[in-house]
């Protein structure tokens, strides 16, 4: 197995890579069930050589493995930011990167944001994206953290698809902590850019018929 | 121990032990759930550099938010025993589902297999991308709670390199799936992880490790000059 290289340049360079192989793997193996032990066993084989060559990494794998569904419109919710800052000071600007974000995204045509009001109930309370998903009938959740260190500001930003608790995007800012309004507004706009373009793509995706149903869901 | 309250948990039972130390479940009081909670062993944290080290680690693996990896509440300190406050999850480890497929007769059946591989994979992907190592992959280290699977300790690993931890017997499960590097000692990145996620691949489809030997020294030699050894008798084959 290419895992299992002494050599770790001759493994695969990454778990993504890894995890994209054996959805690959999963892909063709439903039907194997109703097939003789044996007869699966080959699957298996060619399963695992799919591993070993590591070729059959592809792309358009990329997306996530939802079947048939009808497209809907994309919709996201903005959960309330972890502030990792010592002594907890930023809450408050946490809460403020948020509500900016949220206003932005709302801008975003075509994508639904889900009110801050359903979302006070989910206040820090751990809880997967996945579970939120289906708890709000969202298709993705934005999440992240602040941390406050000395003058600086260190904001980590992350969208997760619901459907399969993949990352659709993540992004590190980092600012200084002039002036609170500011850096609001402009971490606010450069994620609803990056999250613009991001959506786009999938929107492009789908529109030339390729497999880019995550914004399908069942 | 049972019945004691720790800081703000009371413990209820006693859920396991290994190398990494005692846990139990415990109910959180501040914040009312159950929780499971971690005590290392003294002499993992008795040493200053041993133990800032380690706060530093599980506070890094504090910041991992993913549906496959096992969240780490709070690290904590009582009666001078460290210890860590996790999710407590309802289920078995993956080891465990392994051996009571063989104990059977049985592999995990491929399906059930890809899906656990899937998501121990994506979990491991996150973490990499915050760039947080586990070293010390093994299916011993993975529950298996509802459809969901969760990767646990995160960063106790680094522990290990600890100069007063004696390689125990606890260490030698965990050795068969080191990588050729981590052996030698060198350094270690991601790919680490990649390895003993191929070890844990290869044991979840054919019930055996790639690497066995009879004793440490041997396996040692294995792992860093052996082939992996073919799958003893493959699902339906002889």
């Amino acid at each position: 197995m290419k895992c299992l290289e002494k050599e770790r340049e001759n493994r695969f360079a990454s778990m993504g890579e890894v995890a994209k192989t054996i959805e690959t793997i999963r892909r063709a193996e439903p039907e194997s069930e109703r097939l003789p032990s044996n007869r699966r066993m080959i699957g298996l084989v060619a399963a695992a050589a799919a591993l070993v060559i590591g070729v059959v990494v592809t792309w358009y794998l990329l997306t996530d493995r939802s079947s048939a569904g009808a497209p809907i419109r994309p919709s996201i919710a903005v959960i309330f930011l972890e502030d990792r800052s010592a002594g907890a000071t930023q809450r408050e600007l946490a809460t403020g990167i948020a509500d900016e974000i949220q206003t932005e995204l709302s801008n975003i045509p075509g994508l639904q944001v889900i009110s801050r009001n359903e979302l006070s109930l989910f206040r820090d309370k751990p809880i997967g994206a996945r579970e939120l998903g289906k708890q709000l009938g969202v298709s993705y959740v934005l999440g992240g953290s602040v941390r406050a260190e000395g003058s600086r500001l260190r904001f980590i930003c992350e969208v997760v698809q619901t459907e399969d608790g993949f990352n659709l995007w993540s992004q590190g800012f980092t600012h200084e902590l002039k002036s609170t309004l500011d850096v609001q507004t402009d971490i606010a706009q450069q994620v609803a850019l990056a999250l613009k373009k991001k959506f786009a793509e999938k929107t492009a995706e789908q529109r030339l018929g390729l497999p880019a149903n995550s914004l399908v869901r069942r | 121990m049972i019945g004691q309250t720790i800081s703000h948990y009371q413990i209820l039972e006693k859920l396991g032990e290994g190398g990494m130390g005692v846990v139990y479940k415990a109910s959180d009081l501040k914040l009312n759930r159950t929780v499971a909670l971690k005590f290392l062993p003294p002499q993992l944290t008795d040493d200053p550099s041993a133990k800032s080290r380690f706060l530093q680690e599980a506070r890094t693996a504090s910041t991992l938010d993913h549906v496959n990896i096992g969240t780490v509440y709070d690290v904590d300190e009582a009666n001078g025993q460290m210890f860590i406050a996790m999710a407590y999850y309802e289920g078995e480890t993956l080891g465990s589902r392994i051996r009571r497929a063989r104990a059977e007769g049985l592999f995990v059946p491929v399906p059930e297999a890809l899906d656990i591989a899937a998501q121990v994979a994506q979990g491991l992907a996150e973490a990499h991308r915050k760039e947080i190592i586990h070293r010390d992959i093994k299916s011993d280290n993975i529950v298996l709670t509802g459809d969901r699977v969760k990767i646990m300790d995160f960063g106790l690993a680094k522990l290990k390199d600890s100069p007063r931890y004696t390689q125990s017997g606890s260490l030698v499960g965990t050795l068969a799936y080191m990588s050729p590097e981590q052996i030698r000692g060198e350094p270690v990145d991601h790919r680490a992880d990649i390895f003993s996620f191929g070890v844990l691949f290869y044991e979840l489809l054919t019930g055996d490790l790639p690497f066995r030997a009879e004793h440490q020294a041997a396996l040692t030699y294995a792992i860093a000059h052996s082939a992996p050894t073919p799958p003893r008798s493959p699902r339906g084959w002889s």
